[in-house]
């Protein structure tokens, strides 16, 4: 079935794991089941000798990453692409550990060891890149801005000189408005359901973040609030986090995401996800990282 | 415990005028819960959309372990605090100089610290030294730090209140120094100190909320954030469960600490002057 | 060092900003704890039940859990404060149930015979309530009350956790920012240590002064 896709992806797989690392030679190029085998002491075969791999993910991030508080299941996009890693891998998509990753401590799971991938709305910076590298992007979106229905008077990022934003503390589009709307006041909230909040009791103006996360957060809440049709910033790319200089995995997860894009399954996890509150037929991202 | 001491009762008059009171600011505060609920309702804070997600079993059950975790945190919490205090009270009363300075710099400093900014020191920098520890860790150390300083003080004045008589005889039996502190002189502070140190547990507990900013530790207040992220609609409902949750425990943890106070001032009262019964009765209680 | 230097201005923003909310905090707590003491202590059951209910639920929920209520809760009912003034009003709220408790203890500790021999020389209740009651129970409670303060300047950094960008806020905020956190959380910890060490040094002199009067 999907067998097919595979060879040629190893090939290059192959290919890269020659030119980057000393001990390509084995050369065993597909076996048989359940999937295909890599050289030994690489991170894919470590991870198909344990059986599972691990995954830093976020809890609390609807559509992305999110531990369903009703059911306990993990959901989301990032979750997603996780079970596609798993099941390229192991040949079980449930062959995944999941364990929490916030904002603050990513860098750190993965300087430790302590994951193998980070998939947790990841998005790819300038400043995050000297220590970590990231595969994909898994998703192109962008910051977008969330106001009251009722509230003509925003539109575009400009609109926002003078009036009071909400974002979470060390999200990246924090720093977004410092550029694009010096003037405006920044006002932080822990998480986004509050800065929704804050908002329609109007003590701030809009919200700002990834505009899935604020589709999401208006789908919940009819007839309350838009999304204003400018953006804050309008590539941002979500990225899979691995350990920096671990080329031939890098490598890896870039092949398994093309395959993903090019079989459908990529599209088929959208739409579970975030083709909830934004449907429609998206073209993936190019591979570029 | 009685109320009203300092008054004589009352008289028939001014109990009428009492009563009258009474029944006016019963009016007026029906009246006010009467208009706060209209205006809740109103807001839509008693929508069967907002309360929706509270009719599946499985949030209630994330809420509950969330509850537990917070008792967890606490109790391993109060088990290191206890053992930190009972450390730096030693230092405290020790005959040492240098010892008891640096123990009371250590108290000084820590019980002056907010606890939040313990949370963020342990979680930001322990892992810069090597210390691979979870949110959980985190907490407990920020919890141990601080309220290991404020146990050791009560437990420093525990052992000062202490008649000297008691170390004395201690002493004369041929105990040591430090035989006399943890066999005759700590267990008779702890118990003299039972009450106070409950409430430092009450605090610890309410300290345990503050976990929720790590992420990574599911306690209550944490649960109830993550249900307002998933359904951001019921965002303040899920903040009220979580405080009636804390209420109750709270207020469990109070009743205790009042029966043993109330234990404690009895044991004093029946307890007469000389050390040696006083111990005998400290025991059989 | 350096480094603190650097963002000395940071700090000082904060510092000012955590002292207006003792301040605020000091000043709402004494007013609204002396009240819900006199009301506990009164003759009148509605009130007394009033005060008990209003002294168990605010001090027993935690601090952060209050906030959050009172910051997104308090509009649902058409009132809405900035978040600065949210987050001291939500202190004053969760402090005055200590204060209570503890002038309401100074105030048993007035000895039941000086109100009786007072009325007996012809002093009105309430007079004698001010002139002899009062003061006498006001110069046991300065001490526990300098306590209650202490704690109180530490629970202003709940603040942080409503958008007020007080000490804690930015010290968190430079601290994820910078390379050596620890010399960030050292100098918000001494500025802390200073602000505890006033409040007990100002509890303290008031303590002496009252001790003299009596």
């Amino acid at each position: 079935m999907k067998r097919a896709h595979l060879f040629p992806a190893l090939a290059i797989m192959g290919a890269l794991v020659l030119g980057t690392t000393a001990c390509g030679g084995s050369g065993t190029a597909a076996t048989s089941h359940p999937t295909e085998t890599f050289p030994a002491g690489s991170t894919m075969a470590k991870i198909q000798q344990r059986g599972k791999v691990i995954v830093g993910v976020k809890f609390d991030q609807p559509l992305f990453g999110v531990k369903n508080p009703v059911t306990g299941k993990m959901e989301g996009l990032d979750i997603e692409m996780a079970k596609i890693l798993a099941k390229d891998l192991t040949g079980d998509e449930n062959n995944v550990d999941y364990i929490e990753a916030v904002t603050k401590n990513r860098e750190a799971f993965l300087e430790q060891n302590k994951v193998d991938v980070v998939i947790a709305s990841y998005a790819v910076t300038d400043q995050r890149k000297k220590a970590v590298s990231f595969a994909g992007p898994y998703l192109e979106s962008n910051v977008a801005l969330m106001v009251r229905k009722d509230d003509q008077s925003i539109n575009k990022p400009a609109d926002l000189a003078g009036k009071s934003v909400c974002s979470t503390t060390g999200a990246r589009a924090s720093q977004l408005i410092g550029t694009a709307a010096p003037s405006a006041k920044l006002v932080l909230f822990s998480t986004y359901s509050e800065c929704a909040q804050a908002l329609k009791d109007k003590r701030v103006d809009a919200v700002t973040t990834t505009e899935a996360i604020l589709l999401g957060i208006e789908t919940q809440n009819p007839g309350t609030f838009r999304i204003a049709s400018g953006h804050l910033a309008d590539s941002e790319e979500f990225a899979i986090g691995s350990a920096k200089g671990d080329t031939a995995f890098h490598a890896y997860l870039d092949e398994v995401l093309k395959k993903a894009m090019a079989d459908g399954e990529w599209q088929k996890a959208y739409d579970v996800t975030i083709g909830k509150v934004k449907p429609g037929k998206v073209t993936p991202p190019k591979i570029v990282l | 415990m009685n109320n009203h001491s300092l008054f004589d009762p009352a008289g028939p008059r001014t109990r009428r005028r009492h009563l009258i009171l009474e029944i006016v600011t019963g009016a007026a505060l029906a009246g006010l819960a009467l208009l706060v609920l209209a205006t809740l309702t109103k807001k839509g804070v008693f929508s069967a959309d907002a309360w929706a997600p509270f009719a599946q079993p499985g949030l209630w059950k994330l809420l509950g372990q969330g509850l537990l975790h917070n008792i967890a945190a606490a109790a391993v919490g109060m088990v290191l605090s206890l053992a930190v205090g009972c450390l730096l009270a030693f230092g405290l009363v020790s005959t040492r100089t240098f010892l008891r300075r640096l123990s009371r710099v250590y108290t000084d400093v820590f019980s002056s610290i907010p606890l939040l900014l313990l949370l963020y020191f342990t979680s930001l920098v322990l892992p810069n030294y090597g210390l691979r520890l979870g949110d959980f860790w985190f907490l407990v150390i920020a919890l141990t730090l601080y309220s290991g300083a404020v146990i050791g003080d009560l437990i420093r004045s525990g052992i000062v209140a202490l008649p000297p008589g008691q170390s004395e005889a201690a002493l004369a039996l041929g105990f040591s120094q430090v035989g006399t502190l943890v066999r005759v002189l700590l267990p008779q502070a702890l118990r003299s100190m039972s009450p106070a140190l409950v409430s430092q547990l009450i605090i610890l507990f309410k300290g345990t909320a503050l976990a929720y900013v790590l992420g990574g530790y599911t306690e209550l207040l944490r649960s109830a954030t993550v249900i307002g992220q998933y359904f951001t609609q019921s965002l303040l409902q899920a903040q009220f469960v979580a405080a009636v949750g804390f209420l109750i425990v709270n207020v469990l943890l109070g009743v205790l600490a009042d029966s043993l106070e109330r234990r404690q001032r009895r044991l004093e009262t029946q307890a007469p002057s000389p050390a040696g019964s006083d111990s005998l009765v400290l025991q059989t209680a | 060092m350096e480094l603190l230097f650097n963002h000395a201005g940071d700090f000082g923003q904060g510092v000012l900003v955590t002292l207006g909310l003792v301040v605020y905090g000091f000043l709402g707590s004494i007013i609204l704890g002396t009240i819900l003491a006199a009301l506990k202590t009164s003759p009148i059951r509605v009130a007394r039940a009033v005060s008990s209910c209003y002294i168990l639920v605010f001090r027993n929920i935690p601090l952060p859990v209050q906030m959050v209520l009172f910051v997104f809760g308090l509009p649902q009912l058409d009132i809405q404060f900035s978040l600065y003034s949210s987050a001291a009003i939500a202190l004053v709220l969760y402090t005055a149930p200590f204060v209570a408790e503890t002038i309401r203890s100074g105030l048993n500790t007035v000895d039941r015979g000086e109100l009786e021999a007072s009325m007996a020389l012809g002093f009105a209740p309430m007079t004698s309530m001010r002139l002899l009651v009062l003061p006498q129970a006001l110069a046991t409670v300065v001490r526990p009350l300098g306590n209650v303060y202490i704690t109180m300047v530490k629970n202003t950094s709940v603040a942080a956790l409503v958008g007020v960008a007080e000490l804690t806020f930015l010290t968190d905020k430079l601290a994820v920012d910078e390379a050596s956190p620890f010399l960030i959380f050292a100098g918000s910890a001494i500025c802390y240590l200073v602000l505890g060490l006033a409040v007990g040094r100002l509890g303290a002199a008031l303590d002496r002064k009252v001790a003299f009067s009596r």
